[in-house]
C-alpha cells in the first residue's frame, strides 16, 4: 500500500519538548503546600507487628500526618489493571500488620520536605514477632511451609490459600499421551528464569491534590489513567467521579506501571486526611521492591517425529509472584496461551501454578510470561535440531505458526486466527545479514570462541478476540476535534511510555485526512475529558488504541462530507474527502479546504466537527520477530561478549520507521540483560534484595551493546489500523534464548538457568571436560 | 553561581544537592532524577565545562561555578545541533535519559569534535538508557560530529 506519511522517518510530536527539557513528566509537577510521603518498610521477610510507637514522630517539626496499619481502611484495594473486578485477587491492605517481605509497608508519614519525612520514618519504633519465611517457590508449595496468606479475596469470594498457591491451571489440546506415543524422539528439560527489574529510568511518582468535596486530582506514572482511576477510587471507597487522573508521557515503563502500586492509594488517603497535595516518589531501591518479571520454572517435554515435526508438548510451570499477586494469576495463564502458540503442535498440555513467596511482589515486565516460555521452548528447539541433525532455521520453519493457524493472545481465552506472518522473510534476510551459512570465523585467540545463535519470537497485539474475554477488558476510545483552522486535536487516554504510540496515532489521522503531521495536536487529557482506554500493555498501543483513532477519523470524514454536501448543495455520493480538502468528484474545481468547511460551519452555526469512537478489537494478531546474535566466549573467565546482532520484526504496516527500529534495538538491549546480566538477587537467609541499585544490578551500557542491524518484514495486517500490528514485546522475547543458542554454538555448553553468568559457563565447561 | 547564563544567589543547607537546587529551587525540571546515587546519569549537567552527575554534587560546591542544564542549550527556538540530531535521528524514546545524554555528548564534542564510535560509547557509558539500546543515540552524536 502507498502511504504519504506512514512508514517514513517521522519526528515524534513531543520530541522537541524532550530535547529541551520542557516536557513535564509526572515527577516534574510541583504544587503549592505540597507534602511529601515516605513509607516505613519492614526489615523482616515475615513478621507480625506487636507494638508500634509513633510518639517521637509527632513531636518532629514539619510532620503533618502519620498513619499506621491501624489507621487505614479495613478493606483490600484493587491493584490489577484491566481485569474484571470479580477475577482480581485482593490480598493486601494499604499498610500491613503482618509483613510478608523485606520492604513491606507498615506506616506512612507526610511532611513538608522529603528529608523530614525520612527522618520521621526513622523515629518510629516497631516491635516485631518474627515468623518463618520462605523464598523458594518449590519449598513454598511443600506441606508444612510457612503460611504467607491464610485467605485472600477473589472478587467478592473468600478463597482459602492452600500451600501458598494463588491459582492452578490445566489446559489440554488434543491428547498429549497419544502425541508422545507417536513421537520418534522425546526430550525433557527444566529451564529456570530470573527476576529482572523493569527499571524504567523514571521512578514511580504520584501527586494527589485534594479539592472541595473530597475530590482528588491525580498525576501519576501509569500505563492507564482510567484503570488507575478505577482502582484508586475503589481502594479509597470513593465514587469514580471523585478521582480525576491526568495523563503524562512516561519515562519508560515496560510493565512497571501496569497495576496500581501502594504509593498511589496511600498518597490519596493522606491527601484527603491532610487536605494538602501529597507527593510520593519511589526511591530506586523501592522500585526494586515493587516490580519485576516473575521467575518461572518451566519443565518442558517435547515429542518430535524424525522429520522434525512437533507432535506433543507438555509444560509444567511454577510461577513466583512474590508476596502479593499484583498480576493475579495472569502471568501464568498468559504463559499457558503463549506456550501453546510457539509452534504448530497437535497435542499440547499445560499445567501451571502461581505461588506466593516472602519476596517483593512482582508484575508484568515486557512480555508478561512470554520471555520465560520463549527461553524454554527456543532453547529446546536448538537441542532438538542438534539431536535430529536438522538446521535450526529449517526446524523452526517446519513448525512455525503462520497464516490460518490459531493464536492465543492472552491466555486461552483470547484467540484469533493468524492473518499475517513475516517469519520466513525475516529468517531469510536475517541469516544472510549475519552470515548463517558460512559462520565460524577462526578465533583470534584459541581460548576465545565465537558462535552464532538465533531464536524466533512473537508477542500478541492486544487482547482482542471475536468474543469478549471473560477476564480481560480490551477496548479503547478516541476523540477527534477539528479546529476551525482545519487542524485536529486528538484527545485520548492512551499512554505513551516512549514507544511513540501517540505520534503513531497522529500519523494515522494525518495520513487518512491528507494533512500534515504538524496539523494534528495531542492533548494530554485526563479521565474526565477522555474516553475509557485500557492501559497501554500487551503491545496494543498502536494496534488497539490505533483502531479507535482510525474509527474516529472515519466519522470526521463523514461529517466533512455531510457539511460539504450542504455547502456544494450536492449529494454526499458525489463528494470526495482527502488531501486536506472536500471536493466534487466529477467537478474538482469545486473544492474547499478543511478550514473553509469548518469555518463555514462555524459562521452558519452548525457546530464543531468532532467525532468519538470506542472500539473493541476482535483479533490479537501476533507480531513475529527473529533474532540472530554472535557472541564471543572467553573459556578462561566464562565472560560472554555479544559482538553482532540482527533483529527482525514483522509489524504489519510500519507507521514510523525509526520508532520501530528503536523498539527492536531496545528489545535487544533488555533481552540481552535478561540473558546475561539482570537478576534481582534475594538473600537466601534474610530475604533482603541485595542489589537494589544500578551499581549492583547491572544493565547494559553503550559499551556493552553489539553492532546492530534491524530488518522489517513486508506484511499487512488486515485487522490492524492501516495494516499495522504491535512491536513492543516480541522484540525482547526471543533474545535470551538466541544468546544461549549462540553460547552453545561457541563452546558446546547448554545453560538452562538465567542469567548466564560467567560462573555458570565455567562450571558447565568444567563438567563438559 | 551562574546557571544557563543567569546569575543566582541562593542560601542552601549544607546537605542540599545541586540536583535539588536545580530542580526545586530553580524549577529547571529538565534535569532528571533517576536514582539520586550517581548511577544512572539522568541528572547530568555541565559544570565548569565538565559533565557531572549533579545528584552527587553538594550545592555549596557549586558556589561560583558556571552550570549548563538542558534548558540552556538551545538559543531561543533555535535548537543546538545535538538536539536537532537527536530529534531527526529518532534517538529519543521515553526521553528521560535524553537531557543527560545530550549534555554528556556536548561535553565530549567540545573537547573532541571528531570522536570515534568507541570514544562516543565511552563518553556515554555512565548514562543509562532503558529504551533505545543506545544505537540511535550513538548515531545521532556521530552525525553532529560529521556536520562539524
Amino acid at each position: 500500500m502507498d502511504f504519504t506519511i506512514l512508514g517514513k522517518e517521522l519526528i515524534k510530536v513531543e520530541a522537541i519538548d524532550k530535547v529541551t527539557g520542557r516536557l513535564k513528566f509526572s515527577g516534574d509537577m510541583f504544587f503549592p503546600n505540597m507534602l511529601h510521603m515516605k513509607i516505613l518498610r519492614s526489615p523482616h521477610a515475615h513478621a507480625r507487628v506487636i507494638e508500634i510507637d509513633t510518639s517521637k514522630v509527632k513531636r518532629l517539626k514539619g510532620v503533618k500526618s502519620i498513619i499506621t496499619f491501624r489507621d487505614v481502611p479495613k478493606f483490600r484495594p484493587m491493584h490489577q489493571f484491566l481485569h474484571m473486578p470479580w477475577v482480581m485477587y485482593y490480598d493486601s491492605f494499604l499498610l500491613e500488620e503482618t509483613v510478608r517481605h523485606v520492604g513491606d509497608r507498615i506506616a506512612a508519614v507526610a511532611a513538608i520536605t522529603p528529608d523530614i519525612a525520612e527522618e520521621a520514618i526513622e523515629l518510629i519504633r516497631v516491635e516485631y514477632e518474627g515468623l518463618e519465611a520462605v523464598f523458594d517457590p518449590l519449598r513454598s508449595i511443600e506441606p508444612g511451609a510457612p503460611v504467607i496468606h491464610d485467605f485472600v479475596r477473589r472478587g467478592e469470594k473468600r478463597i482459602e490459600v492452600k500451600n501458598n498457591i494463588v491459582s492452578t491451571r490445566e489446559i489440554e489440546i488434543g491428547d498429549v499421551k497419544k502425541g508422545f506415543s507417536e513421537a520418534d524422539l522425546v526430550l525433557e528439560n527444566v529451564f529456570k528464569t530470573s527476576r529482572p527489574n523493569n527499571a524504567p529510568l523514571e521512578r514511580s511518582v504520584v501527586v494527589c491534590i485534594p479539592e472541595t468535596g473530597g475530590k482528588l486530582q491525580v498525576y501519576s506514572t501509569t500505563q492507564g489513567i482510567h484503570p488507575l482511576r478505577m482502582n484508586l477510587a475503589s481502594s479509597l471507597g470513593l465514587p469514580l467521579h471523585k478521582v480525576n487522573v491526568h495523563r503524562s508521557y512516561l519515562g519508560g515503563s515496560f510493565g512497571a506501571h501496569i497495576h496500581m502500586g501502594f504509593i498511589e492509594p496511600l498518597a490519596g488517603f493522606l491527601a484527603l486526611r491532610t487536605g494538602q497535595p501529597i507527593r510520593a516518589e519511589k526511591s530506586r531501591e523501592e522500585m526494586f521492591l515493587s516490580c519485576g518479571r516473575h521467575p518461572m520454572i518451566v519443565r518442558l517435554k517435547t515429542g518430535i517425529k524424525r522429520d522434525g515435526r512437533l507432535v506433543a508438548q507438555l509444560i509444567d510451570l511454577i510461577d513466583d509472584t512474590g508476596a502479593y499477586a499484583f498480576s493475579g494469576e495472569s502471568k501464568m495463564v498468559l504463559a499457558a496461551g503463549f506456550s501453546m502458540s510457539m509452534y504448530r503442535c497437535p497435542h499440547q498440555k499445560f499445567m501451571g501454578k502461581t505461588v506466593y513467596t516472602n519476596t517483593p511482589p512482582l508484575t508484568a515486565m515486557r512480555g508478561a510470561g512470554n520471555p520465560q516460555v520463549h527461553f524454554a521452548v527456543e532453547s529446546q528447539m536448538d537441542i532438538i535440531a542438534k539431536e535430529l541433525n536438522i538446521d535450526p532455521i529449517a526446524l523452526r520453519l517446519k513448525n512455525h505458526i503462520r497464516e490460518g493457524d490459531t493464536f492465543f493472545g492472552q491466555g486461552h481465552d483470547v484467540v484469533c486466527q493468524v492473518q499475517s506472518c513475516g517469519t520466513e522473510q525475516l529468517f531469510k534476510e536475517g541469516s544472510e545479514r549475519i552470515g548463517w551459512k558460512n559462520k565460524k570465523e577462526a578465533p583470534h585467540r584459541p581460548w576465545m570462541r565465537r558462535g552464532i545463535g538465533l531464536a524466533k519470537g512473537f508477542h500478541t497485539s492486544g487482547c482482542g478476540s471475536p468474543e469478549p474475554s471473560k477476564f480481560i477488558m480490551d477496548y479503547s476510545g478516541a476523540i477527534l476535534k477539528m479546529n476551525e483552522d482545519g487542524s485536529i486535536s486528538l484527545i485520548s487516554a492512551c499512554a505513551d511510555a516512549g514507544g511513540g504510540t501517540l505520534t503513531g496515532h497522529a500519523a494515522i489521522v494525518a495520513e487518512q485526512l491528507g494533512i500534515g503531521l504538524e496539523s494534528v495536536s495531542i492533548y494530554n487529557g485526563d479521565t474526565e475529558t477522555t474516553l475509557f482506554d485500557v492501559p497501554t500493555h500487551a503491545s496494543r498501543g498502536t494496534y488497539g488504541s490505533g483502531l479507535a483513532v482510525e474509527a474516529a477519523v472515519q466519522k470526521v470524514k463523514e461529517t466533512l462530507l455531510e457539511w460539504g454536501s450542504r455547502i456544494f448543495e450536492t449529494p454526499v455520493e458525489r463528494l470526495q474527502v482527502g488531501h486536506g480538502k472536500v471536493w466534487v468528484a466529477d467537478d474538482p474545481e469545486r473544492c474547499l479546504s478543511f478550514e473553509e468547511v469548518s469555518r463555514t460551519g462555524q459562521y452558519k452555526g452548525w457546530g464543531t466537527i468532532m467525532a468519538e469512537a470506542s472500539i473493541r478489537p476482535t483479533a490479537c494478531p501476533p507480531h513475529f520477530t527473529v533474532f540472530f546474535v554472535e557472541v564471543e566466549v572467553d573459556t578462561q573467565t566464562g565472560e560472554v561478549r555479544v559482538l553482532r546482532a540482527v533483529g527482525g520484526a514483522d509489524v504489519g504496516t510500519v507507521i514510523n520507521r525509526p520508532a520501530v527500529e528503536g523498539q527492536i534495538a531496545g528489545g535487544l538491549h533488555m533481552g540481552l540483560g535478561f540473558g546475561l546480566l539482570e537478576d534481582t538477587v534475594i538473600d537466601r537467609e534474610t530475604g533482603k534484595v541485595t542489589n537494589p541499585n544500578f551499581s549492583d544490578y547491572k544493565i547494559f551500557t553503550a559499551l556493552d551493546m553489539p553492532t546492530f542491524e534491524a530488518i522489517l518484514a513486508n506484511t499487512f495486517e488486515p485487522t490492524g489500523p492501516s495494516g499495522a500490528k504491535g512491536i513492543g514485546e516480541g522484540v525482547t522475547n526471543p533474545v535470551a534464548p538466541a544468546v544461549c543458542n549462540a553460547i552453545y554454538d561457541a563452546v558446546g555448553v547448554r545453560i538452562k538457568e538465567l542469567p548466564v553468568t560467567p560462573e555458570k559457563i565455567l562450571k558447565a565447561l568444567k563438567q563438559k571436560v | 553561581m551562574i546557571v544557563n547564563g543567569q546569575p543566582y544567589r541562593l542560601e542552601v543547607e549544607p546537605r542540599t544537592t545541586l540536583l535539588t537546587v536545580i530542580r526545586h529551587s530553580l524549577g529547571l525540571t529538565g534535569t532528571k532524577a533517576g536514582c539520586e546515587k550517581g548511577e544512572c546519569g539522568t541528572c547530568t549537567v555541565i559544570m565548569d565545562n565538565r559533565p557531572v552527575n549533579c545528584c552527587l554534587v553538594l550545592a555549596v560546591e557549586a558556589d561560583g561555578s558556571e552550570i549548563l542544564t538542558i534548558e540552556g542549550l538551545a538559543t531561543g527556538e533555535e535548537l543546538h545541533s545535538l538536539q536537532k540530531s537527536f530529534v531527526e535521528m529518532g534517538a529519543i524514546q521515553c526521553g528521560f535519559c535524553t537531557p543527560g545524554m545530550i549534555l554528556v555528548a556536548k561535553a565530549l564534542l567540545d573537547k573532541n569534535p571528531k570522536p570515534t564510535e568507541g570514544e562516543i560509547r565511552q563518553a556515554i557509558a555512565g548514562n543509562l538508557c532503558r529504551c533505545t539500546g543506545y544505537d540511535k543515540i550513538v548515531k545521532a552524536i556521530q552525525k553532529v560530529s560529521d556536520w562539524r
